[in-house]
């Protein structure tokens, strides 16, 4: 955790020590040193790290999503510091087998995949990445940084179509209330209009700690994230 | 008057009966197969007869653990009247208990059911193989396998 913060702080410091340098020296190209504000949502493929999985279980496809606000810094022509924020939801959903006593046979019988069984893990993600932007006509980034993320809401949410089994545990009591861990995303610009352009990333994000408080269950949250931006804002507004 | 008491007492001898022979129970009962190892189970709470009341319930597990409510033994939820429990591989059988608290109505804090299912394990046998000797010398020739099968949700 005070790693995290130290590494957190360098970036900012570096952050605001490139952009006091910047305005002390005249460049030789001309640079928008903030872009502009970005609204960016997206759908997400989602999964729990580290989620042991027993022989009856098997773990399917889940899918979350994110939506929230992004912006950089122009460093030079290649290099920028991107800061974005998110409401995301992770988590994972896994199948379960189910036993069910059969009076006729007066046997319990295993259906395989009875229960379904999702993770619900939501929060506020901070990523703060470098990016590092090649080509010149078409232009592709890459990043890479380091994340953090407030707790909202931890739960597990079960149903049994077998059983009409349904219950939603809230485990937010049993979240620590902050995750964190690191970002890789790549990306590209595509014209939407004369004007315009849309971000169009593809973000991972792993995260390092077990969010639970419990000794008997460890998630670890992982979210790929197929992120588009739009710019809400205009150059002549911002500095 | 004698009349108005007499029903009145009538009344309440009704509503009293009525509560004694309400009986709080887990189904299902341990009369049932015994259970499969690490195999999920739903068990509910039963108030019969009446509705289940509006209070905090809290599951025990002995010689099994709740996989949906954090991976314990111990699972404390308002009106969590259902509950999927998993057995442990044991030769011990395991013990389902739920107790109630804080309720809202004039339900019995208190209340408390308990159950003992029996566990079909073959944890910690071991089986002949071919080739292997008994102790009159009988040497085991071939085996034969069991299988289970699992069936789909329809």
């Amino acid at each position: 955790m005070r790693i995290l913060f130290l590494v957190l702080c360098f970036s900012l410091n570096a952050w605001i020590s490139l952009a006091q340098n910047a305005t002390n020296e005249p460049s030789a190209v001309p640079l928008k040193r903030f872009t502009r504000t970005e609204i960016l949502a997206g759908p997400s493929i989602i999964t729990i790290r580290d989620n042991s999985l027993d022989q009856y279980q098997r773990s399917v496809v889940a899918f979350g999503y994110a939506i929230g606000l992004g912006k950089a810094y122009t460093i030079s022509n290649h290099f920028k510091i991107i800061g974005r924020i998110f409401y995301e939801r992770k988590g994972d959903k896994h199948l379960d087998a189910e036993q069910i006593y059969d009076p006729v046979t007066m046997k319990n019988v295993i259906y395989k995949d009875g229960y379904t069984v999702k993770d619900i893990y939501t929060c506020i993600s901070v990523p703060i990445t470098l990016g590092y932007t090649l080509g010149r006509k078409a232009q592709y980034q890459f990043e890479a940084g380091p994340f953090l993320s407030y707790t909202l809401a931890a739960a597990i949410d079960v149903s049994s179509s077998i059983s009409n089994y349904k219950d939603y545990n809230d485990m937010t009591k049993d979240a620590k209330p902050i995750d964190f861990g690191f970002t890789l995303s790549f990306g590209t610009k595509i014209p939407f209009n004369s004007s315009n352009k849309l971000s169009v990333n593809l973000m991972s994000n792993w995260g390092i700690p077990n969010v639970l408080n419990l000794s008997t269950q460890t998630w670890r949250t992982y979210s790929l994230i197929l992120l588009v931006g739009y710019p809400i804002s205009n150059y002549n507004s911002e500095k | 008057m004698k009349t108005l008491l007499h029903c009145f007492g009538f009344i309440f001898a009704t509503f009293e009966l009525y509560a004694q022979s309400q009986t709080f129970s887990i189904s299902p009962g341990s009369s049932d197969a015994p259970m499969c190892p690490n195999v999920a189970k739903t068990y509910s709470v039963v108030v019969s007869p009446g509705s289940l009341p509006s209070c905090s319930y809290k599951w025990t597990a002995v010689n099994g653990y709740f996989p949906n409510n954090g991976g314990g033994s111990v699972a404390i939820g308002q009106n969590l009247t259902s509950i999927a429990v998993k057995w442990e591989d044991t030769h011990n059988g395991g013990t389902l208990q739920v107790e109630v608290s804080s309720c809202s109505n004039s339900f019995p804090s208190g209340e408390l059911a308990s159950k003992t299912y029996s566990i079909a394990t073959f944890f910690g046998q071991t089986f002949p193989h071919v080739g292997s000797e008994d102790a009159l010398g009988n040497v085991l020739r071939m085996t034969r396998s069991i299988s289970h099968t699992a069936m789909s949700p329809s």
